[in-house]
C-alpha cells in the first residue's frame, strides 16, 4: 500500500506540489493525470525517493527513505534509466545483485521474453532505441517483484505491441495484490483499467474519482471537464 | 537578410538579459571576468623579471595546437559534418525563403563566434606564456584569434568533406587516407628534425623545423603559425602570407560548396541532429557519458558484487568497456598534455608541472563514472545503506586515478629527472587529489543538491573545492619553509595526508548523501 500525506515540494518559493494526500490500496491501480507542469513527475519523484519534500510517504507501512521501503519499490522513470556500456542481461543481473535476488534468474527470463527482448541480451544501453531502452527500465523495475510500482509516463516511446504488454502487466500486478501507480498523458490508454483516478493541477489533487463513480462520463471527459474548469473537484 | 540580422541581435539581447534573470549565471560570468583580470595582473607582474625563452617555440606549440584543433574538426566530417548550424537553424531558417548563400554566410559568423568563445581557456594561460614567452596581452589575443580560425576552417572543411564523402564508402577511405598520410608525413618530417642531433637539441631544432618553409606548408595550421608571427615577431609580412593563404582556402572551400552541392543543407543535418539530440538528453535528464563510438563488448556480465558492492563491478566493467588502453580518451590526451608542458617547460620544476596536471585532473574526475551514477535513479532506489552505496560507488575510481596518476608522472619524473620517490610521492599526491575533487563533489550534492543552476553548481564546486584543498596546501607551504632540506617528497606527503584527512572528513559528513540528496540530472 501507498500512502501520501500533506506531501508538498518546493523549489525556493516555487511549490511544486502542495499539500498531497492520498493511499493506493493493495490490488488497486491508481492513475495520476494532469496537464503539462501539474507536478506529477515531481510528486513520483517524491514518492520514489529521489527528491525531498515536507510530509510523509508510507510504502507498505514504512517510510518511503527506509530500506524496508526502497525493498518493496519498483519505479519506472519518464526517461528510461539506461547504462550505455552495459548489455540488456547485465542491466538485469545489475539489478538482480543489488537487490540481492538470489532466485531471480527465472523470472528475468520471463521478463525478457514478456517485453521481446531475450535476442537483444547482448546489445548495448547505448545501441537500443528509445522504445527498447523503455522496455529494459520497466523489465529492471518489475524484477525484484515490486508490491508498489510507479511507472511514470510509461508508454512514452512503446511500440503497440509492447504497450499491450505493459497493459496485461497492469493487470497481473494488481492480480498480485500490489499497489500501482501509472502518470500519464495518455488518457485513452488507461481508459479501461483505473480503479482510481486523481487529476493534478497547478501542484494540488484538483480531482479524485473511483472507477464507476462516473459511469456517464468517460476519462477523457472528466479530465477536460476539471482542468477546464467545468466541474468543481470532488477530492 | 534582415531576418537573419533580427535573430543574431534578438538571441544576443536575449543572452545579456538572461544574466539579469539568472543572478547565478550572472556570478559565475563576474566571477570568470575577476578570475582572467587576476590572471591578465598577475601576468603583468611576472613579465617584468628575468629572461625569456625564444620565440620560435611559441610559434611551434601554436603550431601543433592549431593542427590538432584542424585535424579533430576535420575528423568529424567524415562522420557527421559541419557543426555550423543547430537544429533550430534547420527547421526554421532553411525552409524560409532566403538564399542558400546567405543561410551559409550566417552559419560561418555562427560558428566563428563560437570558435572565438571555446578559445577563451587560452587568455587564462596568459601567466604562464608572459612568465616564460614574456608575451603581450595583444600577442596572446593573436593566439586566440589563430586558435579560433583553425576551428573554423576545420569546421568548413568538414562540411565539405561530409559533401564529397557521405555515403561514398571508398570515397571517404581514400580522404581519409590522404589526411591522415599527410599528416603522419608532416609529423614525421618534425620528429626528424627535432631529433637530429639526437635528444641535446630537441626543443631548439623542433622548434626550428616548426618554423621553417617544409612545416609552414600544411594546410591551415602551418599558415595560421605564419600568421602568428606577426603579432609574435613583429613579422607582418608573413602575417600577411598566412592569412591571405587562409583567406584562399575559404574561397575555395566555399566555392566547392556552392558549385559543388549547392543544396549542402543535408550535408549539416546530421550533425545538427547529434547536437540537438545531447541538448535534449541533457535537458531530460538522460546525458550520455562521453563513449567511444565503437563499443568492443567483450566478456558479458558483471560475474561479482552483491548488494551496494555491484557497484563497483559495474564501474569496472564499464571503464573497460569505455577506455582506450587502461584510460579514457579524454584522460589519455590531458596525460600528454601535461607531459608535454612538463617537455617544454621543465625549468618551471616540480611544482609548475604538478599544478598544471592537478589542474586538467580537475576536468577527468569530476567528469568521472561517480558523478554520472548519480544522475540515475538506482543508486538511490537500490536498498543498501547510503554510506556503503556511496563507498562503494567511489571505490571504483581508484583503480582509473592510481593508473592515471602513474601514467602522467612516470614520465613527467623522468622528464624533470626525479627521484623514485619523488614520483611516488606524486602519484599518491595526485591520487590523494582525486579523493578530494570527488569528497567536494559529493558535499555539494549534499548541501545544494536541489540546486538546478549549472553555473551556481560550479561556482559551489570550485568554492567547496578550495576549502577543502587550503589545509593541504597550507601545510604544503609549512613542510616546504619549515623542513626545506627535505625536499619535494616532503611536502606532497604533507599535502597528500591533509587532502586524504580532509576528504574523509567531508565524506563522513555527507555519509547519508544519497539518503537525502535529490537526483539532480542537470
Amino acid at each position: 500500500m501507498l500512502n501520501l500525506t500533506h506531501v508538498t515540494k518546493r523549489y525556493g518559493r516555487f511549490e511544486a506540489c502542495s499539500d498531497v494526500s492520498f493511499a493506493v490500496e493493495d490490488g488497486q491501480i491508481a492513475v495520476l493525470l494532469g496537464p503539462n507542469g501539474a507536478g506529477k513527475s515531481t510528486l513520483i519523484k517524491c514518492i520514489s525517493g529521489l527528491l525531498r519534500f515536507q510530509g510523509h510517504i508510507e510504502i507498505c507501512g514504512a517510510d518511503n527513505k527506509s530500506l524496508e521501503a526502497k525493498r518493496v519499490l519498483g519505479y519506472v522513470p519518464e526517461m528510461p534509466a539506461i547504462y550505455d556500456m552495459l548489455t540488456v542481461g547485465e542491466h538485469l543481473e545489475f539489478i538482480r545483485r543489488a537487490y540481492r535476488l538470489s532466485d531471480g534468474k527465472e523470472y528475468e527470463e520471463a521478463l525478457l521474453e514478456r517485453f521481446e527482448l531475450t535476442d537483444k541480451r547482448n546489445k548495448l544501453g547505448k545501441e537500443l532505441s528509445k522504445g527498447m531502452q523503455q522496455k529494459v527500465s520497466i523489465c529492471c523495475a518489475l524484477l525484484p517483484r515490486p508490491k508498489v510500482v510507479i511507472f511514470d509516463e510509461p508508454m512514452v516511446g512503446l511500440d503497440p505491441h509492447a504497450i499491450r504488454q505493459l497493459k496485461d502487466t497492469f493487470h497481473q500486478l494488481r492480480q498480485e495484490g500490489c499497489s500501482v501507480l501509472i502518470s500519464t498523458h495518455m488518457i485513452d490508454s488507461v481508459e479501461d483499467y483505473w480503479d482510481v483516478c486523481h487529476i493534478m493541477m497547478r501542484g494540488q489533487v484538483a480531482a479524485t474519482r473511483r472507477s464507476g463513480e462516473t459511469a456517464e462520463q468517460s476519462l477523457e471527459e472528466l479530465f477536460f471537464s476539471i482542468t477546464e474548469g467545468t466541474e468543481e473537484g470532488k477530492a | 537578410m534582415k531576418a537573419l540580422w533580427y535573430l543574431t541581435a534578438t538571441k544576443l539581447k536575449n543572452q545579456l538579459k538572461s544574466l539579469i534573470r539568472k543572478p547565478a549565471r550572472l556570478i559565475y560570468v563576474v566571477f570568470m571576468l575577476a578570475m582572467l583580470g587576476l590572471v591578465l595582473w598577475s601576468g603583468e607582474q611576472l613579465g617584468e623579471i628575468g629572461t625569456f625563452r625564444p620565440m620560435e617555440e611559441l610559434t611551434a606549440i601554436a603550431f601543433a595546437v592549431y593542427a590538432i584543433m584542424f585535424l579533430l574538426s576535420v575528423n568529424a566530417g567524415f562522420s557527421r559534418g559541419g557543426s555550423l548550424f543547430n537544429l533550430s537553424d534547420v527547421n526554421l531558417i532553411f525552409t524560409a525563403p532566403i538564399r542558400s548563400q546567405t543561410v551559409l554566410f550566417h552559419g560561418l559568423f555562427q560558428q566563428m563566434t563560437t570558435s572565438l568563445i571555446v578559445g577563451f581557456f587560452l587568455l587564462f594561460q596568459y601567466g604562464t606564456l608572459r612568465g616564460n614567452y614574456g608575451i603581450t596581452v595583444f600577442q596572446l589575443i593573436g593566439l586566440l584569434v589563430g586558435y579560433a580560425l583553425s576551428i573554423f576552417l576545420g569546421q568548413v572543411t568538414a562540411m565539405v568533406l561530409y559533401a564529397m564523402t557521405s555515403g561514398r564508402e571508398q570515397r571517404k577511405l581514400l580522404c581519409r587516407v590522404a589526411i591522415y598520410g599527410a599528416a603522419a608525413l608532416f609529423l614525421g618530417y618534425w620528429i626528424l628534425c627535432a631529433l637530429r642531433e639526437g635528444t641535446d637539441q630537441i626543443l631548439a631544432l623542433g622548434a626550428e623545423a616548426a618554423n621553417g618553409s617544409v612545416l609552414r606548408a600544411f594546410p591551415v595550421a602551418g599558415w595560421l603559425a605564419m600568421a602568428s608571427s606577426g603579432p609574435l615577431e613583429g613579422s607582418w609580412g608573413l602575417t600577411g602570407a598566412g592569412l591571405a593563404l587562409c583567406a584562399v582556402y575559404l574561397g575555395v572551400l566555399l566555392t566547392v560548396i556552392f558549385r559543388g552541392n549547392p543544396d549542402y543543407y543535408e550535408d549539416v543535418l546530421k550533425s545538427a541532429e547529434v547536437t540537438q539530440s545531447a541538448i535534449n538528453a541533457k535537458k531530460e535528464g538522460t546525458m550520455t557519458q562521453a563513449s567511444p563510438a565503437r563499443v568492443k563488448v567483450g566478456r558479458t556480465g558483471l560475474g561479482r558484487g552483491w548488494g551496494a558492492g555491484v557497484f563497483f563491478w559495474k564501474h569496472r566493467l564499464e571503464d573497460r568497456r569505455s577506455k582506450v588502453l587502461l584510460l579514457s580518451a579524454n584522460a589519455l590526451i590531458f596525460a600528454a598534455v601535461t607531459i608535454a608542458f612538463s617537455f617544454f617547460f621543465s625549468e618551471g620544476g616540480l611544482l609548475s608541472s604538478f599544478l598544471m596536471a592537478t589542474y586538467l585532473q580537475v576536468f577527468t574526475v569530476f567528469g568521472g563514472r561517480f558523478n554520472w551514477e548519480l544522475t540515475k535513479p538506482y543508486i538511490y532506489l537500490i536498498p543498501e545503506p547510503p554510506m556503503k552505496k556511496l563507498l562503494w560507488a567511489l571505490a571504483g575510481q581508484i583503480p582509473t586515478a592510481f593508473w592515471e596518476a602513474l601514467v602522467v608522472f612516470v614520465p613527467v619524473g623522468l622528464i624533470l629527472e626525479l627521484t623514485v620517490v619523488e614520483i611516488a610521492a606524486c602519484v599518491v599526491a595526485r591520487m590523494s587529489f582525486a579523493m578530494l575533487f570527488t569528497s567536494a563533489g559529493v558535499a555539494v550534492d549534499r548541501l545544494w543538491g536541489s540546486v538546478t543552476s549549472r553555473m551556481l553548481v560550479l561556482v559551489l564546486l570550485l568554492l567547496v573545492t578550495l576549502g577543502l584543498a587550503l589545509p593541504g596546501i597550507a601545510a604544503a607551504i609549512a613542510v616546504r619553509i619549515l623542513f626545506w632540506e627535505m625536499g619535494s617528497a616532503a611536502v606532497l606527503a604533507a599535502l597528500s595526508v591533509c587532502n586524504v584527512l580532509m576528504s574523509l572528513l567531508a565524506l563522513f559528513l555527507c555519509r547519508n548523501m544519497l539518503q537525502y540528496a535529490e537526483l539532480n540530472q542537470q
